[in-house]
């Protein structure tokens, strides 16, 4: 079983120990970015020539001055969604060393990045909807769907709406490419299940996790969850082109780091710490008062 | 010791059965049998009649069950905050200490600290809720008292709000508040007031203000019936006399009618400042567990706290401040109602 798992996967499933700790039944990719065909191509822009974060904002000056769509269709009524944007930007900007060396708690030793990906994100806030901080991320994402907004960033779990929407088809109406300046990265979103210390019936856990280790297990839940299975040697006949692609993506991808916002790369108070401080970047876009933020983040 | 008690308990009883036979008279005014009064002298000396033991089956389990799931629950919330758990696993009942308490005093000296943002807020949000919920709904239940047409549809239709679940609120409100297609903003744009538009859920400036707003509309149709039996209560002839002595209607109800009703205004009160302090479903829908600091209160902090960051002996420390605080607000009331014999 383990020799058909990716380097990144494994050391999650550890969750920071010598052994592993869970199974990881799915995998969703974080550092995508989405975007509306029709929109983009009025605007003239190609996402798929956006070389790094800050090509992404001059795509979007682009979209705003050629069409009346809103270029990033985010949304701030909580902040998790900016902090998964953040962590995506710092790793776009400054690569995946940067953001690890960042949750090992030495904030101080990637400061200039902290702040360059901070400003970065202050700029984007420019291009979000009018109504940013009343919608939830579903409402933001049925921009895309609707033709009223370009670009999202969103984890692929985004994917699942634009299947639900009538005639809206991947790679005609809508496309995705690696976040800009993350190509090769696999950002991991991951469930898994856990093996517990106290636990009054290890046997029957045993089992189990065997099971969700099985490429069965793995094709019937992701089939359904929308997600592509943590094992690299599950048939992907049955899952659609757009997971199909992720998949190739995947087992393509150089790195595969853990996220802050969906709690893989923290810990939970730190987790917790850090959305506090985006909460309060979203009130006053500051990025030094932020950068002290998120520094104290982690004094835990 | 116990039998002493329930012979204590007995006796009383025994008092009360001789004095009402003295006068012949029961409390319900009918002539007291002398036949019953002898039998129940006779047995009364059993602890199985006393009527402690006899009313036991009514309170007892009632009594039983909120003294495990309510108190019970509180005094281990005290003893958690005790502790120093946090962390996946269980609490260690071993070193007790008030750490939790002084690390909340430190924080409240530093007022960069959630703690202290969370405490102002709240205290923002008990005071401008409260006031501002009894005197919208002062004048509601003066304007559907006035012997109006549809009075009672007046009334259903102001009380209705509070029927609805907080989630359903709070996710209106969201709608209403939207900036470009909520219902607020549309109006303030259709009546020519667009320059006073705002991104009300986003902008910290208004933010807390939005949320107190919506409290407001949900909760001012029950101070409204609550200020409606008040007024309802008072004779007729009180405004008559008034009218006669040729008090104008502002004058009448500044001097007559609004004094007789401060012990609906304490009541409602009540109801209302304990609620704002227990006010965490609305912002957890609107805003999930990082409102920010415009508008994080003391009860989002506190499911943060344990929930989100497994600080669980930190949570159920200011779980404590919240309910001495809840406490502190009832505990008069209840006084009050004891001195005055109405409880």
């Amino acid at each position: 079983m383990k020799e058909n798992y990716l380097q990144g996967v494994k050391s999650a499933a550890k969750g920071g120990t010598e052994n592993f700790v869970s199974v990881p039944i799915n995998i969703h990719r974080l550092n995508n970015l989405f975007y509306n065909k029709e929109v983009v191509e009025s605007a003239g822009v190609d996402p798929t020539n956006i070389g790094d974060p800050s090509a992404l904002m001059d795509a979007m000056d682009t979209v705003a001055q050629e069409t009346d769509a809103v270029p990033m269709a985010h949304q701030t009524q909580s902040p998790w969604s900016t902090v998964q944007l953040w962590e995506t930007v710092l790793i776009g900007e400054q690569g995946v060393g940067a953001f690890e060396t960042f949750t090992s708690g030495d904030v101080a030793g990637v400061e200039s990045a902290v702040k360059s990906a901070l400003k970065r994100v202050k700029e984007y806030s420019e291009h979000y909807p009018e109504d940013a901080g009343s919608i939830s991320w579903d409402q933001g994402n049925s921009m895309i769907v609707n033709g009223e907004a370009a670009f999202i960033h969103q984890g692929d779990w985004a994917a699942g709406q634009y299947k639900a929407a009538d005639s809206f088809e991947y790679d005609s109406a809508w496309g995705n490419v690696a976040f800009p300046g993350t190509e090769g990265i696999y950002s991991l979103v991951m469930d898994s299940f856990v093996f517990p210390k106290n636990n009054p019936s290890p046997d029957a856990t045993t089992k189990f996790l065997t099971y969700c280790g099985t490429k069965d297990a793995q094709k019937r839940f992701n089939t359904k969850k929308g997600s592509i299975p943590p094992r690299t040697d599950v048939s992907m006949d049955e899952f659609g082109p757009f997971l199909q692609a992720q998949s190739e993506d995947f087992a393509n991808s150089n790195q595969q780091p853990a996220t802050i916002a969906h709690g893989t790369a923290v810990r939970p108070e730190i987790k917790s710490n850090i959305e506090g401080a985006f909460a309060s970047f979203l009130e006053s876009y500051n990025v030094n008062k932020t950068y002290d933020e998120l520094v104290t983040a982690f004094d835990v | 010791m116990f039998d002493a008690f329930f012979r204590a308990l007995g006796r009383s009883r025994e008092t009360r059965e001789t004095e009402s036979h003295s006068d012949d008279v029961r409390t319900d005014g009918g002539v007291a049998d002398p036949a019953m009064a002898g039998e129940a002298e006779a047995s009364s000396s059993s602890v199985l009649d006393s009527e402690f033991v006899q009313s036991l089956p009514f309170w007892g389990p009632p009594a039983l069950l909120v003294g495990l799931f309510v108190y019970g629950a509180v005094a281990w919330n005290v003893l958690i905050s005790l502790t120093d758990w946090s962390g996946l696993g269980q609490p260690e009942y071993e070193n007790f200490d008030l750490s939790v308490y002084s690390q909340m005093l430190n924080d409240l000296l530093d007022p960069t600290s959630n703690f202290f943002v969370a405490t102002r807020n709240t205290v923002a949000l008990l005071v401008a809720f409260t006031v501002i919920t009894l005197l919208l709904g002062l004048l509601l239940a003066i304007l559907v008292d006035q012997g109006v047409r549809f009075e009672n549809t007046f009334r259903t239709i102001y009380l209705l709000p509070m029927s609805l679940s907080f989630v359903v609120t709070a996710i209106f409100w969201s709608w209403m508040y939207n900036p470009s297609i909520g219902l607020i903003n549309e109006t303030l744009r259709t009546v020519g007031l667009g320059a006073f538009t705002q991104a009300w859920l986003s902008n910290p400036q208004f933010k807390l203000g939005a949320v107190i707003f919506a409290l407001m509309w949900q909760f001012s149709g029950y101070a409204m019936i609550v200020y409606l039996a008040g007024l309802q209560a008072i004779p007729n002839e009180q405004y008559e006399a008034a009218r006669t002595d040729g008090a104008s209607t502002f004058r009448m109800y500044r001097r007559v009618v609004v004094p007789q009703l401060r012990s609906s205004t304490t009541s409602a009160a009540v109801v209302l400042m304990v609620f704002a302090l227990k006010a965490f479903d609305f912002l957890f829908v609107m805003f999930g567990p990082n409102p920010g600091p415009s508008t994080d209160i003391l009860s989002v902090m506190m499911f943060r706290e344990a929930f989100m960051s497994t600080n669980w002996a930190y949570g159920s420390g200011i779980a404590t401040v919240l309910f001495l605080m809840a406490l502190g607000v009832i505990a008069p009331y209840l006084y009050r109602q004891y001195q005055r014999g109405e409880l």
